[in-house]
């Protein structure tokens, strides 16, 4: 499989089952095989050092729910669960949502949707919102360090604080957010967003073998569960 | 409740206030820490968020932004394991559409209204923990979560603290919307970028 292998509607498709399945079915081998699954094809797609990162932290929370939740007690207990249990959770949906957002470019992303004939009023708006997320936390980070220069940390009391903090966080976020949608209004309705007709992509994607292979490993998955629940009824 | 001739700059603007307000909920997300401040959360959510909607009524001047962003922001709760979300997001996000478009996006009444009426739904995320509270808090103790945290949420499982939640969320929202216009006020309108 060549990086790109899989179409956006099976990504999707992964990102959905992992969503509804890791949190419908609360058992450990589920979640641990939907995470196998998605690390797997984070190293299929030539991401191994960012697999191992999720791997040590996940193989830690697993450790540590086992090992050291019994011994905890009172708010220290509270805390750890917090990260060792509901974070760890999110993370099979958290890289199946890097899986998909990684590699795939909003022209494909917006191809593959038209093709599940979604409207484009909700495509172009999701496509956008998901390539403006990281530029958020960029900006964040520039105001971070602006405030940090000029210590405005340090006035005043705790209320009046968190007010300006509100304040000098959301004014720059909301004038950056004016301009950008100026910016990029201009450079879509060049590529002609505008268009009526049904647009076209210069990379027509089709289901190939690994999407069927995905698809059908999803299904025997299901199969697996509901087989696993009626043995476990009977 | 299309319109004909696709306006690029709408479709774009949705976008970006989404991720803004997506931002704001990781922000809100801290309050997921305990299980009392995780009953709250729709009501950090929703105050940290009103800005951001405020600005999308405003700016975007068409029939269905308003419900792009409702179904958006709900997948973002199901791929983030609030499922139940979802349905009662999108259709507080219709209603407030509804609200707001027929008031001609002028209203700040009726954008707050419309803002309190969605808030509320997000509400509806907890459904489960209400209304099939035993089978719902077995689930959360299979997940692994502690008894502590199980107890403590069944504490809280009752039609009063339901009550208490709704009520905080739309005061929530009133000064989520509220901040967001003074914001306005001080810093953009003079600056002429709205």
């Amino acid at each position: 499989m060549k990086a790109g292998g899989l179409d956006v509607r099976t990504k999707l498709i992964l990102l959905l089952y992992t969503a509804i399945v890791v949190f419908a079915v609360p058992k450990l081998w589920l979640e641990v095989t939907m995470f196998a699954l998605c690390s797997l094809l984070h190293i299929i797609y030539g991401s191994v050092r960012r697999s191992l990162k999720y791997l040590v932290i996940y193989a830690v929370a697993v450790a540590v729910q086992f090992f050291l939740l019994p011994k905890l007690s009172g708010a220290a207990l509270m805390t750890v669960s917090i990260f060792a249990v509901s974070f760890r959770r999110l993370m099979p949906c958290i890289m199946a949502g890097r899986l998909l957002l990684q590699t795939t470019t909003a022209s494909e992303m917006l191809n593959g949707l038209q093709k599940l004939h979604i409207p484009i009023e909700v495509t172009i708006p999701l496509a956008v919102t998901v390539r403006y997320i990281p530029a958020v936390k960029e900006q964040l980070q520039h105001i971070r360090d602006a405030r940090r220069l000029r210590q405005f940390s340090k006035r005043g009391g705790f209320l009046h604080r968190a007010l300006r903090s509100v304040e000098l966080y959301y004014v720059p976020l909301l004038v950056s957010a004016v301009q950008m949608s100026d910016e990029i209004t201009a450079a879509a309705v060049t590529r002609g967003i505008e268009d009526p007709c049904r647009h076209t992509s210069a990379l027509e994607r089709r289901f190939g073998t690994a999407d069927y292979l995905l698809l059908t490993l999803l299904a025997a998955l299901t199969a697996l569960i509901i087989f696993t629940r009626k043995a476990a009824v009977a | 409740m299309k319109t004909k001739n696709t306006n690029g700059k709408d479709l774009i603007t949705t976008g970006i206030y989404t991720a803004l307000y997506i931002v704001a909920l990781f922000a809100a997300s801290v309050a997921n820490v305990t299980p009392l401040t995780f009953m709250f959360y729709p009501a950090v959510a929703s105050l940290l968020g009103g800005t951001f909607f405020l600005m999308l009524a405003i700016k975007v001047k068409n029939s269905f932004s308003i419900i792009v962003w409702g179904i958006i922001v709900g997948l973002l709760f199901l791929v983030l394991g609030m499922g139940m979300a979802l349905p009662f997001f999108v259709v507080g996000a219709v209603v407030g559409q509804l609200i707001i478009a027929k008031s001609g996006h002028k209203s700040l009444g009726m954008i707050t209204l419309a803002y309190i009426i969605t808030s509320v739904c997000s509400v509806g995320g907890y459904a489960q923990l209400f209304f099939t509270t035993d089978s719902y808090l077995k689930e959360a103790s299979a997940r692994g979560l502690t008894d502590d945290f199980v107890n403590g949420l069944s504490k809280y499982a009752t039609g009063t603290f339901l009550a208490v939640i709704i009520l905080v969320t739309a005061a929530a929202a009133l000064c989520g919307i509220m901040a967001g216009r003074l914001i306005m006020k001080k810093h953009l309108v003079k600056a002429g970028v709205i």
